[in-house]
């Protein structure tokens, strides 16, 4: 009985140690062809011709959609920076989602709104009560809907997107932080490729303690929490690198909810958002796809290598914990739902590549990552635990994880380098080291428990999704699976 | 065991080794750029002066002292060009020949990596050059997409009319170049290239070609071909976007003597898309006659009942609601009745009141 | 003498434009946002504001509006061009209602900003 439970737990040891060492040789491989891909883009810097973009009368226009639950803190921040874009045509579709605090006032204040028949352009189901739509009168184009809140952010989306009249739609939070170049450059996708691409996005980097004002980031800054920190390096890899390696491939499964845009009448083929979903963006992109990719028709989503967008990601360990639950809880909706287009060649390297990695890694990586802690646990405990050999193998998977975090930034540093105060540069350095002792276990035992609450009910509770009160932390409504690694 | 330890230990130290290394770059490479933008900030202050003397031309120590001024000075010429025209961009430019930046940027339309072609045919067309519009014209054809994109942009910019036709074929190659950039590159040549687009218009190469023309004389607001606007709008063996785009175009030119055949294209069954841009292209020449075929066609009630019918309506509601005073009148008097009828025209009305109206609505 | 204001995020441009003004003889300000931009016309009150509109921390536009608005009957009539990459109709449109005295769009001549500086003030204040 003890032979047969050591040659499990030796299994398992050495199982989980090879599944760690090929994620993390999967993880550098994304980072050295995604380092590539960045560095060729940053080539072109100046030659993409965006001024003709922003100068064109032919240039499409974009419909920004924003959501906004609670958002007296920041929203006329956001409304301000998005209305200051510079983009030839757009106008804003702020949806006021049940609001009870000042939301609506101080938009109404600053905007002098008044109310307008709506002229609705799809009809887009949306489970939420239609209250009133308003028009701004100061001769900025924006338009705000008040609806009733069914707590869901794809709720206000499809409202939004009922009344969008300019042929791309751009998905917005209310608490993004947008570059003033952000709709020009996933716009130029559109422009230079219009039959085949359906969505663009961008990197998203995360702005706690960054400089802001009025709703654009005047200076970033490295926040002095260890735990924001390790997030900072954890976004720059998934989507500085992993995303970009990924789009390379035509296998971009998520633009995030963050920031993303889309051809809006293919999103109304769609039906607009999921509101069953809790990964929304990801379901929006996924479903694209697999109605546009099933029917033959072309359906590329192009991820630009450059920064668009900062996000505020949670501060607290409670917090970061329902967030990423509830990624991985939506992971799992998702992949359940498309599970026809898992390994099915139809859907190209989506299918083939994308897809089954998400399974493995994204997945399922948790289940392997706590199980194999808990029988290394067990084998220590039972004194079957050789510990030369087991300090030796961990000091493998501990270095291959030290050299990926240190790429990442790396390549932060000789592209981009938004960080200029070395101080800030050294704590990114530490934080990804910190990343591999301590966080990534503790993210493994939030995404499992994500995984069996989707499990245990397919059908979400949404009760457990409303804001928590954090007004500068805590990114809810902002459900992008921003981080989740490698993606 | 021992053996796979020894592997286990190499495996460790070589990639700590690699790590150590990656950390060395970053520490060198982040103290190096610090020190070189502080030379490249001072640099450039030394240097701006220079460039300001020298636009004007009459300074000839200032022209001198530009052709041996170290590379920075390039950067900061190019960074200034793409917002400058007339006179002073053409000076400029000029700095740059004498440079050799031009020379170089055209040797380097033939690079290896995309890029490099894309990034010089930017500053050639940036640095104003008509001598190299048979190079550029040939990237058009390009393998890759992106230089394609940019060799259309730097024709537009470099300012040879000559130009516009190999920009016209490229919307319809194999290799093609997308609308959305020819046309910007054609507007940016400006009047010059109105003979050719009107050209495209009569015999065109393609009917992308054709309907791209057609969007751009109406932007042009070129009068001299409503003539055969009018034709392209009428005809309905003309393929539909060739249509839309004519239709568009009349409107934009604003002449009455369209109205009757944008009545028709607003009667006849078939593309709402069409239908639609017939209504907006009315609103914009606003004439009596058009405001009457809008009002007809927004109350008609033999019209169908889809949403494309309920579009078109709703469109001549905005259209009429867009004409000032008389096609508000006209709109204002179903907005009162019940139905969508009158809810598309409180849309419209409400939607297009100007500030001041819209808040002495408030207040009363 | 005859004092200008010039307002413009991008150091480049705003130096050229306060270069080829200051050669016409007038007194150059620079200033790099909307908000010290406004600050500065209150505190020098200038005879001409060359004015951006995209800038960070409050657009040009709103300093506009601002400065017709403004208790000061100078400031408020004060000359201001707006020297923008915004070129579409409606733009231009947008522009002149705020209160814009003339409307420049970028890239632009600035031989051609200049006489429309010169235009736009009384005869005689530049000299050249």
């Amino acid at each position: 009985m003890r032979e047969f439970l050591a040659d499990v737990v030796t299994t398992m040891n050495w199982g989980v140690l090879g599944y760690v060492l090929v994620l993390d040789a999967s993880m550098l491989v994304l980072v050295v062809v995604g380092a590539r891909t960045v560095a060729t883009t940053l080539h072109w810097s100046g030659a993409e011709g965006l001024d003709r973009v922003f100068a064109s009368p032919l240039t499409p226009g974009i419909s920004v959609l924003v959501p906004a639950h609670d958002e007296e803190a920041g929203v006329l921040d956001t409304l301000a920076a998005v209305l200051a874009q510079r983009y030839p045509l757009l106008e804003v579709v702020l949806v006021d989602d049940g609001s009870t605090d000042r939301t609506f006032d101080l938009v109404a204040e600053r905007y002098g709104l008044t109310p307008v028949t709506p002229r609705w352009r799809a009809d887009t189901p949306v489970e939420g009560e239609v209250l009133s739509v308003h028009r701004a009168t100061t001769g900025d184009p924006l338009t705000v809907v008040r609806k009733t809140s069914v707590k869901r952010r794809s709720d206000a989306l499809n409202a939004a997107l009922n009344l969008a009249r300019h042929p791309l739609v751009c998905m917005v939070d209310a608490d993004s932080l947008l570059e003033p170049d952000a709709l020009l450059k996933v716009a130029r996708p559109f422009i230079e490729d219009p039959d085949s691409v359906v969505g663009t996005g961008g990197v998203i980097r995360t702005a706690n303690a960054a400089v802001t004002d009025r709703g654009a980031v005047l200076e970033p800054r490295l926040s002095r929490r260890w735990l924001v920190r390790i997030q900072a390096v954890e976004y720059l890899r998934s989507f500085l690198l992993g995303r970009t390696t990924w789009a390379g491939a035509d296998a971009l499964l998520i633009i995030s909810g963050a920031f993303g845009l889309f051809r809006r009448d293919a999103v109304v083929e769609v039906g607009g958002l999921d509101p069953r979903s809790l990964a929304e963006d990801a379901e929006l992109v996924v479903s694209l796809r697999e109605h546009l990719q099933g029917a033959g028709r072309p359906c590329r989503m192009v991820f630009v290598p450059e920064t668009v967008c900062w996000t505020e990601v949670p501060e607290t360990w409670s917090v970061l914990g329902r967030q990423r639950q509830r990624w991985s809880h939506g992971l799992a909706q998702l992949l359940w739902k498309h599970r026809r287009m898992v390994g099915n060649p139809r859907f190209g390297a989506v299918g083939l590549l994308a897809l089954p990695f998400f399974l493995v890694f994204e997945l399922l990586g948790p289940v392997v990552e706590v199980v194999g802690l808990a029988s290394v646990v067990v084998a220590a405990a039972l004194g079957m635990l050789d510990p030369g050999t087991a300090s030796l193998v961990a000091g493998v998977a501990l270095a291959l994880g030290l050299l990926v975090s240190t790429s990442v930034v790396a390549v932060e540093e000789f592209t981009f380098h938004r960080y200029r105060s070395g101080r800030d540069l050294t704590a990114l350095l530490l934080a990804g080291a910190l990343e591999n002792v301590g966080y990534r276990q503790v993210h493994a035992w939030y995404r499992l428990r994500g995984l069996l609450a989707a499990l245990a009910r397919r059908e979400p509770v949404w009760t457990a999704m409303p804001r928590t009160g954090f007004t500068t932390a805590d990114p809810a409504p902002a459900e992008a699976w921003e981080a989740i690694r490698t993606s | 065991m021992s053996g796979l330890s020894l592997a286990a230990v190499v495996a460790t130290a070589v990639l700590t080794g690699a790590t150590l290394l990656l950390l060395a770059a970053v520490t060198v490479e982040h103290a190096r750029r610090g020190r070189r933008q502080a030379r490249d900030a001072a640099r450039r202050a030394e240097l701006t002066p220079l460039v300001y003397a020298a636009l004007d031309g009459d300074d000839e120590d200032a022209q001198a002292g530009l052709e041996h001024a170290p590379a920075v000075l390039d950067d900061l010429v190019l960074d200034l060009l793409p917002q400058l025209r007339g006179a002073d961009r053409v000076a400029l430019g000029g700095v740059l020949v004498r440079r050799g930046v031009v020379a170089r940027a055209a040797a380097d339309l033939s690079a290896r990596a995309p890029w490099r072609r894309g990034r010089a045919a930017a500053l050639l067309g940036n640095a104003a050059d008509t001598a190299h519009t048979a190079a550029l014209t040939a990237l058009l054809t390009d393998r890759s997409a992106a230089v394609r994109c940019a060799a259309a942009r730097a024709l537009g910019k470099a300012g040879d009319p000559e130009a516009a036709l190999p920009l016209l074929r490229a919307l319809s190659r194999s290799r093609r170049v997308p609308a959305g950039v020819i046309g910007m590159a054609l507007l940016d040549l400006g009047t010059p290239v109105l003979p050719a687009l009107r050209a495209a218009l009569a015999a065109p190469p393609s009917a992308a070609a054709q309907a791209l023309a057609a969007d751009l004389l109406g932007l042009h607001g070129d009068l001299e071909a409503a003539g055969p606007l009018l034709a392209r709008a009428a005809g309905r063996v003309q393929p539909l976007t060739v249509r839309r785009s004519a239709v568009t175009a009349l409107g934009r030119l604003g002449s009455p003597a369209a109205t009757p055949v944008l009545a028709t294209v607003l009667a006849e069954p078939g593309s709402p898309a069409l239908r639609r841009a017939a209504a907006e292209a009315l609103g914009r020449i606003g004439d009596d006659a058009a405001l009457a075929v809008l009002a007809t066609a927004f109350t008609d009630s033999s019209a169908g009942s889809s949403s494309g019918d309920a579009a078109v309506r709703a469109d001549c509601a905005d259209a009429l609601a867009g004409a000032g005073e008389e096609g508000r009148e006209l709109l204002a008097a179903s907005a009162w009745s019940s139905g969508p009828l009158g809810e598309a025209a409180r849309a419209a009305l409400s939607n297009r009141a100007r500030p001041r109206e819209a808040r002495a609505r408030t207040a009363a | 003498m005859t004092h200008v204001l010039v307002v413009d995020d991008d150091p480049a441009i705003a130096s050229l434009v306060a270069f080829k003004i200051g050669r016409m003889g007038a007194r150059v300000s620079v200033e790099a946002d909307g908000e010290a931009g406004l600050a500065a016309a209150r505190q020098l009150r200038p005879d001409l504001v060359v004015l951006d509109w995209m800038m960070p921390r409050m657009n040009g536009l709103e300093v506009c509006a601002a400065l017709r608005a403004d208790a000061d009957p100078q400031l408020a009539s004060v000359p201001v061009i707006l020297l923008t990459a915004k070129a579409q109709e409606s733009d231009v449109e947008r522009g002149f209602v705020a209160g814009a005295t003339d409307y420049v769009v970028k890239p632009f001549s600035p031989r051609e900003l200049v006489s429309r500086v010169t235009a736009a003030l009384p005869p005689g204040a530049l000299g050249a």
